[in-house]
């Protein structure tokens, strides 16, 4: 195995690891609210299961661009592609827009998210209004998911 | 409100799920418009039945006598207690707040064996400490099961009593013991919201103590006894000014956080001789800082802005249905109730 693949494995491992940690801590924030609200209103559940589970996207867009990386270098077709050092260091800058970003976006997105629950148990008719809040800080994990796939694709191999 | 919000704000996420709760929780607050509606209705029984139209099960009152309602309200106030002790996440918050019922609990059972009453006591059933353990050490002298802290507490309040015979002195040793243990625990936890919050109390408070202390024309010296320890204003610096007029104090005030309250509440009390204004804007001035608790996700301020709402929602069901029960004015019973927290 070349010094080019391990760093790109260590790149795709950063991806799918940070953006799934951050994803993890944002829906446990959320969850907690969202259980809290349940105990004294259980009707809440739809509400509550939506705004839980926005966090947990910056997880799969970790998951993409990992996959992105391990198809690029060819783990998938059984041959491994060999990949030098500058090749390797290009796929892991490739990954570390979405690795960053997306472990800070879902953590704060968790936080929003819990409070626009506490928004949705004292006034559910706003619960569209509810929903935007978290979705904005969903922006910055598409803005880096996306940085990650054009330079991804920018190279080659 | 900015100047409540301090490095801890919005950051304890173990509280997320006891924010969320109080949420819900406070929907079933008494607002304004329930409020005037019950000053508005005619009689006792109507400002009861106003008060059930709101379906809040714990507000429904079956009965209108005193005795029921009192033993209402004090079951209002155990479920808040309860309710707070399963969703706080550390122990603290609880503790501090029955150590007020604990303290309450001691002063009546002290009064009732200097004074030989018989029960029944007016007490709370709730507290940190057993209301039998109480009880065991107050009228038997066992200790065994009274923290070391608040027997030391009762022994002192015996010996001054046989010293003295004063039961006023005891209610203040008893209140002073009370800031002295709360700032003891306060200070062992990094809760800056709270300290400010009890500190702001013990200031408005001492401001109290001083107007009560000129309408009785206590003097300086004895002032200084009474007044407590611990708020953000010095006793000494209280006292100092004590022996000045009642004008100098607006003055001295003026450029704190209570220069409001104090200017309204001496010049409503130089017209009418009365210090019900000052009570009421302090207990407005003390909700007010609490309101802060309505916008924080992660934070005890929620926990504590509900408890003390509800004990507000109580103050003011009450002065209502009495102001009701004794056919006071509608103006009257206005001029005694506090803010809502809603």
């Amino acid at each position: 195995m070349t010094d080019g693949i391990i760093l790109a494995y260590l790149g795709a491992a950063l991806a799918v690891g940070l953006a799934g940690s951050g994803s993890a801590i944002g829906v446990g924030i959320a969850g907690t609210t969202g259980a809290g609200i349940m105990t004294e209103d259980p009707g809440k559940f739809g509400l509550v299961l939506i705004l839980t589970a926005i966090p947990g996207t910056q997880g799969f867009y970790g998951l993409i661009v990992g996959f992105l990386v391990l198809t690029k270098i060819g783990i998938f077709s059984g041959s491994p592609e060999s990949l030098a050092i500058d090749q390797g260091l290009q796929i892991l800058n490739a990954c570390l827009p979405i690795a960053i970003a997306g472990f800070f976006s879902a953590i704060y997105q968790g936080k929003t998210s819990a409070g626009s629950i506490g928004l949705i148990a004292r006034r559910p008719e706003e619960a569209g209004k509810a929903i935007i809040l978290p979705a904005m800080v969903e922006t910055y994990a598409v803005l880096s998911l996306l940085i990650s796939i054009l330079m991804l694709n920018g190279i080659s191999i | 409100m900015q100047k409540y919000i301090n490095e801890r704000s919005n950051t304890q996420e173990e509280y997320g799920y006891a924010c969320a709760r109080i949420k819900v929780l406070e929907k079933s607050l008494l607002n304004q418009e329930v409020l005037d509606k019950m000053i508005d209705s005619s009689n006792l029984e109507n400002a009861v039945k106003m008060l059930s139209e709101r379906n809040i099960s714990e507000y429904i009152f079956e009965k209108t006598e005193p005795s029921y309602i009192d033993q209402s309200i004090k079951k209002i106030l155990n479920q808040t207690i309860h309710v707070i002790h399963e969703i706080s996440p550390y122990s603290y918050l609880p503790y501090i707040l029955n150590l007020k019922y604990d303290f309450h609990n001691i002063k009546v059972l002290l009064k009732s064996k200097f004074l030989n009453k018989k029960e029944p006591y007016p007490v709370y059933e709730f507290g940190n400490i057993s209301l039998d353990f109480l009880k065991f050490a107050i009228f038997e002298d066992k200790f065994q099961t009274t923290p070391i802290k608040i027997e030391k507490m009762i022994k002192k309040c015996q010996e001054y009593y046989i010293r003295s015979d004063d039961l006023e002195g005891i209610e203040i040793l008893l209140d002073q013991g009370y800031y002295r243990l709360l700032f003891e625990t306060l200070d062992s936890i990094e809760q800056p919201f709270l300290s400010y919050f009890y500190k702001s109390e013990i200031d408005l408070l001492n401001i109290m103590i001083a107007c009560r202390a000129k309408v009785r024309q206590l003097n300086k010296s004895r002032l200084n006894d009474i007044l407590i320890k611990y708020g953000n204003f010095h006793p000494t610096k209280i006292a100092h000014i004590y022996e000045n007029s009642i004008d100098s104090w607006i003055n001295y005030f003026k450029k704190s956080d209570y220069s409001v309250i104090v200017e309204k509440g001496i010049l409503f009390w130089q017209q009418e001789n009365s210090l019900l204004e000052l009570e009421r804007l302090s207990n407005n001035y003390l909700l007010d800082l609490l309101k802060i608790g309505k916008a924080i996700t992660f934070g005890i301020e929620s926990i504590v802005g509900y408890y003390y709402a509800k004990q507000n929602d109580i103050h003011n069901i009450l002065t209502i249905l009495n102001g009701k029960r004794y056919s006071l004015p509608i103006q009257m019973i206005r001029k005694r109730l506090r803010n809502s927290y809603v």
